[in-house]
């Protein structure tokens, strides 16, 4: 199993009495709630600990997109993975991911994403994601065309980075006379593709495919749901398409806290995996689900329901039943690492060990228990395939 | 009590919904982003006075959507092509809110087969300086309270709850409203250069409190076809069909007669 | 004071073969020279530990010694099977006429364990029941055993120990965990590192083994007196000079073989000095001529406090010559041991 340490960079001085007034910190929450000083302070923080966490020998450090938030303060992800490109040593500088549906020249992913491979000679993962639904608001795209411009821009960025120039590009979307990129990415035929996503059978279908076979990433799923979703990736690829899917190919991401003892972890992580949850994740459905986002069949049983996606109301306790939130002593943790590397054959860990308010000196302290005394267990551990007999 | 009925006609590979009653001037009418669940209330007094038709259009209610309907301008364009299907001529078209628009950009391509139009709380236009609602970020309860102004129906709206196929029939209708209207939000940009070509009898009626195209909508609307007509009723919102029932029949049926 | 040397058998030279050979004759001089045993770790997959199966290197030992008690610190429980193990351990007591040792312990390297799919979650009860079943084994003219992991069914103990009722067990004393569960099964124990710890863990080693002195009766234990020591790496060379040249460089290439699983994976292990300078002057690492070495080890004993009675010294390590540690050897048995022998 590798590691990778993904850092969201959310705006951790925000008001959180914000939602008196204010249905969400995404979208309506007015940019006068921010404070650049504050934001400047967080960026510097935020960075060093991402390149602490290359010391600390994680396999990646990994920056997102997201747009009129304070969830999370990189619209542009690209301008904290340059830097990363130059201060990390080993660890992979991960993307996860880029928008595509919400840029109108996807070509300027390709050619981002290029740079950042030259630079790094390939020590880079490219991540593609739709955006979540409000982001579709917030940036003014379409979202019933959402999967059709995800797939053209994909189509778009792949053949950029495979093809010779220049050819034209002829979409329904995009539409480009000439492409033609410089630079080339480093690594050869392109480089490692990630899909973060909440998981959809499209999604995993489409991913597994040889022609593709990128790695799942899946992101704030109950564990239950991300079982059902790798194990019908590896059905995919087994009846479908007839290879067996490398553990590689399913990643996890997840909220981790951990600490000298359970008691210590349940105390320093709660109030700030609790405003994660309750206010920096907390969007109503109507922002979240804009109309040809997702299809009709979903929003009908949402509807149904009656069940807000991202209402707050998330307890600690809760979320770690779930397998949402993992925290605890070192042991504590392992524990449930070792049991979601048996039950799924997971292959890569994005270990979201700064969330919410948590503070500087509690995130630096969790990302050195966690690399001292839980990583280090897994290096040479292979998933244990659980048989009969063994209960 | 005129009779509703229902029948579906082949255009262009889609099998369009319409509903028909009465007997008179024929008067096509154009719902809106919600479906034509706005027009249907008044359709049976309509029907005292005109032949009417309401289609579902693709993508909404009980017509299903065709994969190449991208914009308003395919929209327009196909119920040119419908108009010729069905073979009117000589009749009366009127459209509410995102019917509106299709019923501008309808009038502005071809109005040879138009006697009048009408527009009620249409979109197509941007007032710059006056947003629009965003409907598409609204809540149900949200939607009603912004669409409508007068109690009565915010809280019969708000009191009462979609079965399961309604339910459906509303995200149908949302997704394909989103599709159509998501950007540019609600408007042709360039609509505003060719209402000019509107020299057919126009009438546009309005409600002074439509929390998605406030008033100045309606005149920036009246500025752009001369000769148009335009009444706004007072503590109304956005369905003047509901909330100015009464005067809304009168003012229509009163401005058609003179348009024949 | 008793002395003993100790030993990884970590890789220099890339010879194997030359290496085990030259280890053994370590060891006869050792004998020789009185030494009250030798003691190899067990390491597995990383160029620190040459003597992975380190039952197979004690058999050799055996045969080429006559009196010299051999063992090792520790044999890794977890990846044991309870009847090969049983069967090994009597091997070598028979083999070696009753002079084995045997350290026991759960493994220290989470990369190690974690080849063989082990974590310290199930290490823990695995080491329990896999001890738990030796001892049985040991003890009885057949084995019944119900555990977790393994059950047996009467099977007949053919193989027995030289040693009554089983030979003596070692363990690690580092911590008060440790301290405890070694205390309450009566074994003998070894910390390593600075010399306060050093003193701090054997003194608090000793209070245990006095106060549980009922629970190792209970558990089989029949010595009265505990052996607590501490491990040193040891240099002796003709002058401080040269052993200074010598050491710094040998502890390089030593510490690169400890670490090197940790490096491949970007990690440093914890609270190991990784240089020759720190070592000496946090007590871990002895070297000098042998004036200096006396004075060092004389100063070290006195700071240790009361509970210490033994010293295990690694001798042979990083790139240390065989002509070097068979000098070092030479001189610690003629210019330094007889000092603190009584």
């Amino acid at each position: 199993m590798d590691f990778f340490f993904f850092n969201l960079m959310p705006y951790g001085a925000l008001d959180l009495d914000y939602d008196k007034k204010y249905a969400s910190a995404n979208l309506v929450l007015p940019n006068s709630y921010y404070d650049p000083k504050e934001g400047h302070k967080l960026y510097t923080r935020y960075m060093d600990e991402l390149e602490y966490a290359d010391e600390l020998g994680f396999d990646g450090v990994c920056v997102n997109e997201h747009h009129q938030t304070a969830y999370g303060l990189m619209p542009t992800p690209g301008v904290i993975a340059g830097a990363l490109a130059r201060n990390t040593k080993n660890a992979k500088v991960c993307v996860l991911g880029r928008a595509l549906p919400l840029v109108n020249n996807p070509l300027m992913v390709a050619e981002e994403f290029a740079m950042l491979d030259n630079i790094t000679a390939g020590r880079f993962i490219a991540g593609f994601v739709r955006g979540l639904g409000v982001e579709y608001h917030a940036m003014g795209v379409n979202p019933a065309f959402s999967l059709e411009r995800f797939h053209e821009a994909h189509d778009l960025v792949i053949r950029a980075w495979t093809e010779t120039g220049p050819f034209a590009f002829e979409g329904k979307h995009y539409h480009l006379q000439y492409v033609n990129l410089w630079p080339r990415p480093y690594t050869q035929p392109h480089p490692e593709v990630w899909i973060p996503s909440q998981g959809s059978e499209e999604t995993i279908r489409w991913a597994a495919h040889p022609d593709r076979k990128y790695t799942y990433l899946n992101v704030y799923s109950p564990f239950s749901a991300v079982e059902t979703f790798m194990s019908m990736y590896r059905r995919v690829a087994e009846d479908d398409y007839g290879y067996e899917a490398e553990d590689r190919q399913l990643g996890l991401a997840v909220p981790i806290y951990v600490a000298e003892t359970d008691e210590i972890a349940a105390r320093e992580a709660k109030p700030h995996i609790e405003s994660f949850f309750n206010k920096f994740l907390r969007i109503p459905n109507e922002l979240l689900l804009p109309p040809g986002y997702t299809s009709i069949s979903s929003l009908k049983a949402i509807a149904l329901a009656k069940r807000e996606m991202l209402g707050g109301g998330k307890e600690m306790e809760r979320m770690n039943e779930l397998g949402m939130f993992i925290y605890g002593s070192a042991a504590t943790v392992r524990a449930r690492l070792e049991e979601f590397q048996d039950r799924v054959g997971l292959g890569q860990l994005c270990t979201i060990l700064q969330f919410g308010t948590l503070p500087h000196e509690l995130t630096k302290k969790n990302m050195e228990i966690f690399a001292t005394e839980v990583i280090p267990h897994f290096r040479g551990r292979a998933r244990q395939v659980q048989t009969e007999a063994a209960e | 009590m005129p009779e509703i009925k229902t029948e579906t006609l082949a255009v262009r590979g889609v099998e369009l919904t319409l509903r028909r009653a009465g007997e008179g001037p024929t008067l096509l009418l154009l719902h809106g982003a919600n479906g034509s669940a706005s027009w249907l209330p008044i359709m049976e007094a309509l029907a005292e006075h005109y032949h009417v038709i309401l289609p579902d259009h693709p993508g909404f209610g009980d017509t299903d959507q065709p994969d190449w309907m991208d914009n308003i301008s395919d929209v327009a364009y196909f119920y040119l092509d419908v108009i010729e299907a069905m073979g009117l001529d000589s009749f009366h078209l009127a459209g509410h809110s995102m019917g509106g628009w299709i019923a501008a950009e309808i009038a502005i391509r071809n109005a040879t087969r138009l006697k009048s139009l009408t527009l009620i709380s249409a979109a197509g236009i941007r007032v710059d300086g006056t947003p629009m609602g965003d409907l598409f970020a609204w809540s149900p309860q949200e939607t009603v309270t912004k669409a409508f102004a007068q109690h009565p129906f915010i809280d019969q709206m708000l009191a009462h709850e979609p079965d399961e196929a309604e339910i459906e029939t509303i995200l149908k209708n949302r997704q394909m409203a989103a599709r159509l209207c998501w950007s540019p939000r609600l408007h042709n940009p360039d609509l505003k250069k060719w209402l000019h070509r509107l020299t057919l009898p126009t009438l546009i009626l309005w409600g002074d409190s439509d929390g998605i195209f406030p008033e100045p909508y309606a005149h920036a609307y009246h500025a752009l076809i001369p000769g148009s007509a335009l009444e706004v009723y007072k503590n109304c919102g956005h369905v003047p069909m509901a909330e100015a029932r009464d005067a809304f029949l009168s003012r229509l049926t009163t401005f058609t007669k003179g348009a024949a | 004071m008793q002395f003993a040397r100790f030993d990884h058998i970590d890789l220099y030279d890339e010879k194997p073969t030359t290496i085990y050979k030259e280890r053994i004759k370590l060891i006869q001089a050792a004998e020789k020279a009185g030494f009250y045993g030798y003691h190899v770790a067990e390491h597995h997959w990383t160029p620190l530990g040459m003597a992975p199966v380190p039952g197979i290197f004690l058999g050799a030992a055996a045969m080429a010694t006559e009196t010299i008690r051999i063992g090792s610190l520790v044999h890794l429980l977890p990846l044991y099977h309870p009847l090969r193990l049983i069967e090994e351990v009597c091997m070598l007591d028979q083999m070696s006429g009753g002079r084995l040792d045997l350290g026991v312990g759960r493994g220290i390297s989470p990369y190690e364990l974690g080849y063989f799919g082990i974590t310290p979650n199930d290490s823990y009860d695995k080491f329990d029941e896999v001890l738990e079943a030796l001892l049985a084994g040991l003890t009885n003219d057949e084995l019944t055993f119900e555990g977790r992991e393994y059950r047996f069914r009467q099977v007949p103990m053919e193989m027995k120990p030289f040693q009554k009722p089983y030979p003596p067990l070692w363990h690690g004393i580092g911590g008060p965990d440790s301290q405890e569960y070694a205390a309450k099964r009566g074994f003998h124990g070894v910390a390593l590192g600075p010399t306060q710890a050093i003193k701090a863990n054997t003194e608090a080693y000793r209070e245990r083994w006095d106060k549980y002195t009922d629970e190792r009766r209970a558990f089989g234990c029949q010595a009265d007196e505990p052996m607590i020591g501490c491990m040193r790496n040891l240099l002796i060379a003709d002058t401080d000079e040269e052993a200074h040249r010598i050491t710094g460089p040998a502890y390089e290439v030593f510490y690169n073989n400890l670490s090197k699983l940790w490096t491949r994976w970007r990690a440093k292990p914890g609270r190991i000095i990784d240089n020759a300078e720190d070592g000496r002057k946090q007590g871990q690492l002895i070297c000098g001529s042998p004036e200096t070495v006396r004075q060092i080890l004389t100063e070290q004993i006195a700071a240790s406090g009361t509970a210490l009675n033994f010293i295990t010294f690694e001798m042979a390590w990083g790139s240390l010559s065989h002509q070097q540690e068979m000098r070092s050897l030479e001189l610690f048995a003629t210019e330094v041991m007889p000092h603190f022998t009584d």
